[in-house]
């Protein structure tokens, strides 16, 4: 007889639908950090997906216009390269390289404009920038222009002064940007949102909630009539009481618990802090659920930004 | 009462199995070694008291099943009306085996209890 998960296993292998919708997740949720600008973060969902599905489409592409973005020019022209031999005709790949290939010429020109009109003060050093200071003081004086009366008449040492201070501005500056990276509470919860609609896709899934493992609920999508809270509670309690128990009988981690009460089943994993339960009726595909919930149990704190 | 535990122990893996007050007290055991028993006799308990609480009352016609997974075994027990059945098993073991083991001789014991 086989086990109950080999049994369940096997008939998860026969949906490649579910898998290739399942996979396409990380690829919106990729999509999702590319467009706030954490490339990085979104080669590491492209490559959870092909770890999937080798050959997804647009887990590549996405991956491609990453590269580009961090001017990993070796990485993206291999991606291309892959891209062309296994898509030879695809005209949405062909579209792509081309917008790709116009917006690098764009940026490029208008990073020549930028660079020709302004100089790069951050790299420049204090004596030379108080000398173009000089120059330019010079050339207002010479040009008898009235606006020089602001830089003419400040001391060189508060000149220096301002010149740090600007410096410092824009190392801030640049520092917000980067945090912007990180996700807005609204993306947050709808990425949260797709991933426990996700789950909840699934035929026989009644309903999913994400807690922390102290009980408090992250979000949840859960059937009617069920107390969220109290389930959360419940949970919580569950791994705690566990976890004492199963340390002292030498049994390492709790990786997941399978509850059953007449037809409903409750599916519980726990990583990262954080606890996934999974409402479902008697026959469902389990492999499919496990799956789903690890993935989104490894990629939590990276969503939640913690 | 011990014969009918023998009938779970027997599976290759099983460390051990104890049928337990819905309190925590031990009814009957085929263990290995009496610490284990204390130990999972007392988590099953108070789990199962922390689930009847929250899910309702485990019936014998309703039971609540369990199994709990972890990276070097698996516990897994049967929580009726009047008592529960515990199993410690190794990470290799068959829970579908244990499942179905667990229900029947859930059966057995009610019936050996009325008498």
């Amino acid at each position: 007889m086989n086990s109950l998960e080999d049994d369940l296993s096997n008939s998860f292998d026969g949906n490649i639908g579910s898998e290739r919708e399942s996979v396409l997740v990380f690829v919106s949720l990729a999509e999702e950090f590319f467009k706030n600008g954490s490339f990085e973060e979104a080669i590491n969902y492209c490559r959870m997906a092909l770890q999937q599905i080798a050959d997804l489409k647009e887990a590549k592409l996405l991956l491609y216009k990453c590269f580009v973005k961090l001017g990993l020019d070796k990485d993206a022209d291999n991606m291309k390269i892959e891209l062309i031999s296994e898509n030879p005709d695809d005209k949405e790949v062909q579209a792509l390289f081309n917008d790709v290939e116009e917006s690098i010429d764009e940026e490029k020109q208008i990073k020549n404009e930028n660079e020709a009109s302004t100089p790069d003060i951050i790299n420049e050093p204090k004596h030379e920038l108080v000398k173009s200071v000089d120059e330019a003081e010079e050339k207002i004086r010479s040009e008898d222009n009235t606006q020089s009366t602001d830089i003419s008449n400040m001391p060189k040492h508060e000149l220096v002064e301002a010149v740090d201070k600007a410096e410092e501005e824009i190392k801030s500056g640049t520092q917000e940007v980067s945090d912007t990276g990180m996700l807005s509470a609204d993306q947050t919860e709808n990425l949260l949102d797709n991933a426990l609609s996700e789950i909840n896709k699934i035929k026989g899934v009644l309903g999913s909630i994400i807690i922390e493992e102290s009980g408090i609920i992250i979000k949840e999508k859960t059937v009617e009539g069920l107390d969220a809270e109290v389930a959360s509670a419940l949970f919580s309690t569950i791994f705690y009481v566990s976890e004492d128990s199963i340390e002292k009988l030498n049994l390492g981690q709790i990786d997941r618990v399978f509850i059953e009460i007449g037809k409903v089943r409750v599916y519980l994993f726990k990583g990262n802090g954080y606890i996934i339960g999974i409402f479902t009726e008697e026959i469902v595909k389990i492999g499919l659920i496990h799956v789903k919930a690890k993935q989104l149990l490894l990629n939590i704190k990276k969503v939640l930004g913690v | 009462m011990k014969n009918t535990i023998e009938k779970i122990t027997s599976i290759p893996g099983v460390r051990g199995a104890a049928v337990i007050t819905k309190d925590g007290l031990l009814i009957d055991k085929v263990f290995y070694d009496n610490e284990s028993s204390e130990v999972v006799g007392a988590m099953v308990a108070q789990i199962s008291r922390e689930m009847e609480n929250s899910l309702g009352k485990a019936t014998d016609e309703i039971p609540i099943l369990a199994t709990i997974y972890s990276s070097n075994g698996e516990i897994v027990f049967l929580s009726q009306s009047d008592f529960i059945i515990a199993v410690l098993c190794e990470k290799k073991t068959n829970i579908g085996v244990i499942t179905i083991k667990i229900k029947d001789i859930a059966v057995e014991l009610k019936e050996q209890l009325k008498k």
